[in-house]
This record gives structure tokens, sequence and C-alpha cells, in this order.
């Protein structure tokens, strides 16, 4: 299995920052807010690799700091530190060094080569284009233009993710919220991209719609081989869909392992009871 | 004398339990080996850690001491006990198989496709997969009817039988059994020792857990009894008398 990304001591604090920041948080100190000068210190020194075609869990509470990594992977935000390397095996072995390329190339990634499904449909759909119109756009920004192709694309890949084609010209304001989502996966599958984020994509749903939703990407998993992290608070998810899980608490992964693992045998106090408090 | 395919030397576990302040020991000094085309049987006592050795191997466990040196085809070693994420799951997808002693699987997946699942993530066609699965679901007994049904509202022995089928499928050159024919009926334990004696002919390696000492008589090239160990505060108490 060839590598897809390399994350290497990635920071990210909100405010001002000070030298004192990073010894005075974290799950020894018990908080992610640096007293000497009250900057929240999200995420700290996180490290990762991804190979091609395999699932990544990411796990914790609210505040560990799981979706700052990867919208600082999908460059929502800019780390304050830290290295990524994303190797682009269908483009004659590229590599990029992520954070050190402009903001134009960025962009081009963001838009080819990655996709991502948000927790709320409104970051992730514009709610004042139909559902095709979402693809479409994607599309465009990839250089796709021609018309005809545009919407039949747009036709198959909500048929793949199981959108009522009759719909597709209706804005997502008007789809439940499992269908939004559906139209966010079908969206961010737009060109196929090679690494795909998910984060919390189940979260509020009810438990049938979770489930189609969870079994949908799984499918999607195994036939396009697309590499996968996954944020999640939720271990059912973690166990389904994750082969090697992370899991973070205020900022710092605490502890890493096969998903089996981290769930049959957690080795750090906080894993323990997370795992503990499972329903 | 060829290599063994996995050599245990001094594995032993033990659960760090912070909520309960606990140290709870589940295995202690365990050596054992597993040739090509042989079967080890594990006995003992529950309690006595034999589950615990064969999660230890697969990686479900930690080990907390002990190396577990694992020879692959390439002629490679391998620690399990030291060995990446990365490399673990290339083992478990190619090499290593695990049976274990409750059914584990993905929810909403039919039987047929819950026993595809090793040859699929090999990267075979699912139909030619859905066809090997289905002469296997014949030969262990399953019912036609339920195999387009997920396994989740099968009897205790209808899920150990899709168990042994997606651990048998594959062939893997480790294959870890724990309790194979713990609840089936005696035709079908019958069926499960000749596929065991069948796939040992193969070359696959086993490393299995049976209660019964006459399935251990018949199937076993090798015994190794564990007892169980020591709690911690025994040994403190040892210590202080």
């Amino acid at each position: 299995m060839k590598k897809i990304l390399e994350v290497r001591g990635l920071s990210k604090i909100y405010g001002r920052g000070c030298p004192q920041c990073f010894e005075s948080t974290g799950p020894e100190a018990d908080t992610n807010i640096c007293h000497h000068c009250g900057s929240v210190v999200a995420a700290h020194n996180v490290s990762l690799d991804l190979h091609e075609g395999e699932i990544l869990g990411i796990m914790g509470e609210s505040g560990s700091g799981k979706s700052t990594v990867v919208k600082n992977l999908f460059f929502d935000e800019a780390p304050t530190a830290g290295e990524a390397i994303f190797f682009d095996n269908a483009q004659g072995a590229q590599q990029w060094d992520m954070f050190a390329l402009n903001a134009a190339r960025q962009r081009w990634l963001r838009n080819h080569r990655f996709g991502m499904v948000y927790q709320n449909p409104h970051l992730g759909l514009n709610f004042n284009v139909s559902a095709g119109g979402n693809i479409a756009e994607r599309l465009l920004m990839s250089d796709i233009s021609h018309y005809g192709d545009i919407r039949e694309r747009a036709r198959q890949l909500l048929a793949r993710t199981e959108v009522l084609i009759e719909r597709m010209d209706e804005s997502p304001k008007k789809f439940s919220g499992g269908m939004q989502q559906r139209v966010q996966i079908a969206k961010a599958l737009a060109t196929r991209p090679p690494l795909l984020y998910l984060d919390e994509v189940t979260t509020g749903l009810d438990l049938s719609v979770q489930a189609r939703i969870l079994d949908l990407i799984l499918e999607i998993q195994q036939e396009l081989r697309t590499a996968m992290i996954v944020v999640t608070h939720d271990l059912g998810v973690i166990r389904l869909l994750a082969g090697r899980t992370l899991v973070m608490k205020y900022g710092r992964v605490i502890e890493s392992g096969l998903t089996d693992q981290i769930l049959e045998d957690p080795q750090h106090a906080y894993t323990q009871r997370l795992v503990a408090s499972a329903l | 004398m060829t290599q063994p395919i996995l050599e245990i030397d001094g594995l032993s576990k033990h659960f760090q339990l912070y909520e309960q302040n606990k140290l709870i020991p589940s295995c202690a000094n365990v050596h054992l080996q597993v040739h090509t085309g042989q079967l080890t049987a594990l006995i003992g006592p529950t309690g006595a850690g034999k589950s615990s050795v064969m999660k230890c191997v697969y990686r479900t466990y930690l080990p907390s001491s002990g190396r577990m040196i694992y020879r692959d085809g390439e002629d490679h070693s391998t620690d399990l006990a030291q060995a990446s994420e990365h490399r673990m799951l290339e083992l478990r997808q190619r090499d290593i198989g695990f049976v274990t002693q409750f059914l584990h699987c993905l929810p909403r997946r039919s039987a047929l496709d819950v026993v595809c699942e090793p040859l699929v993530a090999q990267g075979i066609e699912r139909e030619a997969a859905r066809t090997r699965a289905s002469a296997l679901l014949g030969l262990l007994n399953v019912p036609e009817r339920l195999w387009g049904v997920p396994p989740a509202t099968f009897s205790g022995g209808e899920k150990q039988r899709v168990n042994l089928a997606r651990g048998l499928i594959s062939r893997p050159r480790l294959l870890l059994l724990d309790e194979p024919t713990a609840s089936l009926d005696p035709p079908t334990t019958e069926r499960v020792i000749e596929l065991i004696n069948s796939i040992k002919s193969e070359g696959v390696a086993m490393l299995a857990i049976f209660h019964q000492t006459e399935l251990v008589q018949r199937l076993a090239d090798r015994v190794v009894e564990l007892t169980p160990p020591v709690a911690v505060s025994d040994i403190l108490e040892t210590c202080a008398s």
C-alpha cells in the first residue's frame, strides 16, 4: 500500500499565542486554553500517516481538536506549525508540501484531489443553487465545462448516492438532513478525489438514516478505494469504518492503534473511560 | 527441521485498568510454535489466557512483553509484538486469519457477503467470491434460504458456521481458531474436522483452542497447556510473607 498523506507536527493556535502555550495546555494540564495569553491550543504536534484506500478514524470529545486537523488539511484554515505531504500517485507520483503551496495551488488541490463532507451541510453546499448545480459548481472548478457532460455526471453521482434524480433541480434547502448529506457526498466525490475528509457526517441524523449513509461510505470506499479521514465522537462509526484510529484530547493525540485494539485494549486512562462510556 | 511459521517466546499480557486502579494478568510466559501444515492446540482451564494469546497474535491486544516471530512467504521475519499498524493490516489481509469465538461482522450484509469479505478485500471479483462462499456455506450445512439474510438473527450454531466459512475461504497462511466447534452439532463438527484436515494438507498453519479432548487428539500436532497466571496481589502477598 502506498502512502498518500503524511502529516508531521501539525499545530493550530487560535489567538495571539505565546512561548508557554504548548507547555501550559494538553491532557496533563487538563485544558486547551493557555493561562498566560488566553489563546486556545486546538491542536499540537499531530502526526499521522494515511495509505491509499485506507480509512483512518480520529476520535475524541467536542473540543479535542479533531475537526481542526481536517480543516487544516482541507485548507479551510492555516496551521500555526507543522508539515503535510500529499503524495499524488495518479499525477505521475508528484509530492505536494501542502502548507508551503501558494493559495492558487492549494485551491487546485482542494477542488481536484480532495473532498470534504461537513457535519453542517450549510458549509459544504450552496443553498442558493440546485442539488445538481452544487455538483456542477465543483465540476466547473475542475475544468469540465461541457453542459451536457456536467449534467450527465451530476445525474450519475446523485443516482449513486441515492438522491432522487427527479429532485436534482431543487435547492438542497428543501431536502431532509440525510438527503443533504448525500448531496454533499456526491459533490465531494464529483472529481473522483483520492482523499476524502468526513467531519461528523452522521451526527444529528436519525439512526436508520445514519446506517444508510455509513453503508454508502463503505461501498464507495470499496468501489473507488478512496482514502478517508473520518472524524467522529461516535465509537460505533469508528468501529464500522476505520481500520486505524487516533484518539485526541485537548489538541493532542494521546493514543493511536488498530481500531479493534483501541476499542478492546485501550492503553490510556482517558480512552478506557471513553470506551467504557459507550452505550 | 523447518523453521516454524510462528514462534511465541515469553509472551505475557496484563491489563492496566486505570478507573479501577487494578492490574489484571491475562496470560504469562507463554512459549509455543506453529508449523506450516500443522495444528498447535492451546488447552487449559477458563481464564488461563488462551484467547488472549490469540488476540495478541492478531494484535487486537497489545502484548505486555515477549516476542511473537512470524515468518512470511518471502521468509521475512516480523515480530508481531512490535510490527507497525500498517504491517499488521497487511498481514491480516493476506496472511493471518482469525475465527473468533463469536461472529463480529458488518451489520446489514447478507451471510454470503460476510463470507466473501476476505476475498473481496484481496481484490477478487464479487461474483467469483460469491460462488466460492456458496460452496463453503453448503459444505458447512448452512441452509440456502439463509444465505441472503444478515446473520444478526441466526442461531449460535449458524453464526459459528458463517464465521468459520469466512475464516477458511481465503486460505490464510496462518489461521487462528478460537473454539471453532463450540456450538456445532455432531454432523457439522465432523464436517469442520474434515475441512481442517484438508486445509492442513494444503499447508495452512493453525493455532486453535479446543475444549473437547477428543478433538485435540484427532487434530493437533502439538499441544500447549496454559495455566491461569498468578494475580498481582498474590505475588505481593508472597513477597511480603
